[in-house]
């Protein structure tokens, strides 16, 4: 039943500028899953991220991506925001000059904009963002302070995890949120995110190193290579991964090629 | 309500507020300070004279051609918006040691305007004028700031913004005739439609003006393909004992920035004018008085998002 999974992707084919990074991949993801994608550098792994979240000039050539049973191929990433994708960026984007508090309010209104709801005014929004910040133990400064201007590594990615608090998505992308933190950080922010999952909302965890999933145990482990996923299986994969390497997935993806262009 | 006619100019003193008309000008405050007017019907002209520092904006709205002197006296503190919906030459005397806050507002002109302003600043002054336009249609700006006392200071902050086909020809010419004056040049500006600017800014240090400053920094941003933007810094300098900087950057809205926002559900229109407006933001910034810098920044607001909305 393609209901049951909040997340189908399909056969998926995605070039950027001309160059095909992800050949036919494959991943569905239940509600309330919390799914790790690993894989070398170079992989995919991002792309895979910035294609469900909609990023312009990522071109899906062939196959299926759909979210909550309905196509979003052709959606803008607004409209797949509205519908309750969220990806916390690797790189979180600075922005001097607008007030972080005031950068989340719009968020929100647009939000509740699409739902048709009553967009929510500065007061209410205050009380409102305050319990989550309570929530992930974060400071109030951080309201006002630009969008991530001047903030540290760990403190963008936590604001990531404040945005995902507050717009409440149904399906996380973290992307390599593990990257560029000490281990204080990235204790603090799978916290964070341990403290937002549930049976209604799933989660996709992009990394590289397995630590992050000493912190968020997730459901399964996928290992991808060369734009597909090559192996899937339980969170005992990463700790494979982690000890063997990726160099016989690697070896494995070749030969796979190898023997499709021989047939 | 009391109401005063000395020649052309009504004084209609209704409590709190004080509105004075001064031939198709008016001029609105809540102050206890009056500043004293003149007008003189052959030449066309106004004179303003501040003689004590005032605690509120003053507010001059210029709607019939005119030719308006204001002189801010020794040691006074003010804060002045003007208003142009015509051609109008603005002078400004700013005396030893006073503070003048300046506000040129040129709001959405549907009609072609010649807007001249020449501002004095004497020894130990201080002026910062903002700059704030946005307009539809044809401009020529013309600033004339000469700096002829010692230690005198002037900062210029522009806000441009040009929709439709919309063309302003800005010459802002900054002029170091003393020593140890210091000048600054902030300009935004934000091209919609087929509007077309061109900002020429000129710093002339002449030669008896040792231990100058001089900065000049201009950003743009084009939201069209056909809105084009031409920025021409120019320095001339008599001296050696000086130190100057300036630079200048035209482009497009930050992709990366757009698509961020984007991907928290904000509308393309939304997320533009969150990065146009937080591009303009340090201008605002700038501005003392936070009842103008409200006033003036949500006016700003509009304008630009009036123009993305109509730009999809």
């Amino acid at each position: 039943m393609t209901s049951e999974y909040l997340l189908n992707i399909k056969h998926l084919h995605v070039s950027v500028e001309g160059h095909s990074i992800l050949k036919g991949l494959n991943l569905s993801v239940k509600k309330g899953e919390v799914h790790a994608i690993m894989g070398p550098n170079g992989s995919g792994k991002s792309t895979l991220a910035y294609t469900v979240a909609g990023k312009p000039d990522y071109a899906v050539e062939n196959g299926n991506l759909e979210f909550l049973g309905q196509s979003v191929v052709d959606m803008s990433a607004e409209e797949r925001a509205q519908l309750g994708i969220f990806l916390a960026f690797q790189y979180p984007v600075e922005i001097p000059g607008l007030n972080n508090a005031y950068f989340l309010r719009s968020a929100l209104n647009a939000l509740r904009k699409a739902r048709g709801e009553e967009e929510i005014d500065a007061v209410d929004f205050l009380q409102l963002v305050r319990s989550h910040l309570l929530k992930l133990k974060m400071d109030e400064r951080f309201l006002n302070r630009a969008v991530n201007a001047g903030f540290s590594g760990g403190e963008k990615k936590r604001n990531e995890i404040l945005q995902m608090s507050l717009l409440e998505p149904r399906l996380c992308i973290l992307d390599e949120t593990d990257s560029g933190l000490d281990i204080d950080a990235l204790r603090i922010s799978a916290d964070g995110i341990n403290a937002l999952r549930s049976d209604e909302r799933s989660m996709i965890v992009v990394t590289h190193y397995q630590r992050l999933l000493n912190y968020i145990t997730p459901d399964v482990v996928h290992v991808m290579v060369d734009g597909s996923i090559v192996e899937s299986g339980g969170k005992d994969l990463a700790i494979k991964l982690e000890r063997d390497g990726y160099d016989s997935f690697i070896a494995k993806a070749k030969q796979g090629l190898a023997s499709v262009i021989a047939s | 309500m009391n109401q005063t006619t000395i020649g052309d100019i009504s004084l209609i003193d209704g409590a709190p507020e004080l509105n004075i008309s001064v031939a198709g000008m008016r001029l609105s405050r809540c102050d206890e300070i009056l500043p004293s007017i003149a007008y003189d019907e052959v030449l066309g002209r106004v004179n303003v004279a501040i003689k004590e520092s005032l605690t509120k904006p003053l507010t001059m709205s210029i709607a019939r051609e005119a030719e308006v002197d204001i002189v801010i006296g020794k040691g006074v503190s003010a804060h002045i918006l003007l208003q142009s919906s015509t051609a109008s030459v603005v002078q400004v005397d700013v005396h030893e040691q006073a503070q003048a806050d300046l506000y040129f507002l040129s709001a959405r002109n549907d009609v072609a305007l010649n807007l001249r302003s020449v501002i004095n600043v004497a020894k130990e002054a201080e002026v910062r004028i903002f700059d704030i336009g946005c307009a539809v249609d044809k401009t020529m700006r013309t600033i004339d700031v000469m700096l002829q006392g010692e230690m005198g200071k002037a900062a210029y902050f522009g806000v441009d913004h040009l929709n439709g086909d919309a063309n302003k020809d800005s010459r802002l010419t900054i002029t170091h005739q003393e020593p140890k004056t210091q000048s600054e040049q902030n300009v935004r500006g934000v091209y919609a439609g087929k509007a077309a600017s061109s900002f020429l800014g000129k710093v002339i240090v002449e030669r008896e003006a040792k231990f100058c400053k001089a900065a000049q920094l201009y950003k743009s941003i084009l939201l069209s393909e056909e809105a084009s933007a031409r920025a021409r810094p120019e320095l001339e300098i008599s001296n050696n004992d000086i130190s100057a900087s300036h630079g200048a950057s035209i482009g497009e809205l930050d992709a990366n920035a757009l698509f961020y926002l984007c991907s928290r559900g904000l509308t393309l229109p939304e997320a533009q004018s969150l990065l146009i407006n937080s591009l303009l933001s340090d201008i605002f910034l700038a501005i003392k008085e936070p009842s103008v810098r409200s006033s003036l920044q949500s006016m700003v607001a509009r304008a630009v998002r009036q123009s993305v909305v109509g730009a999809l």
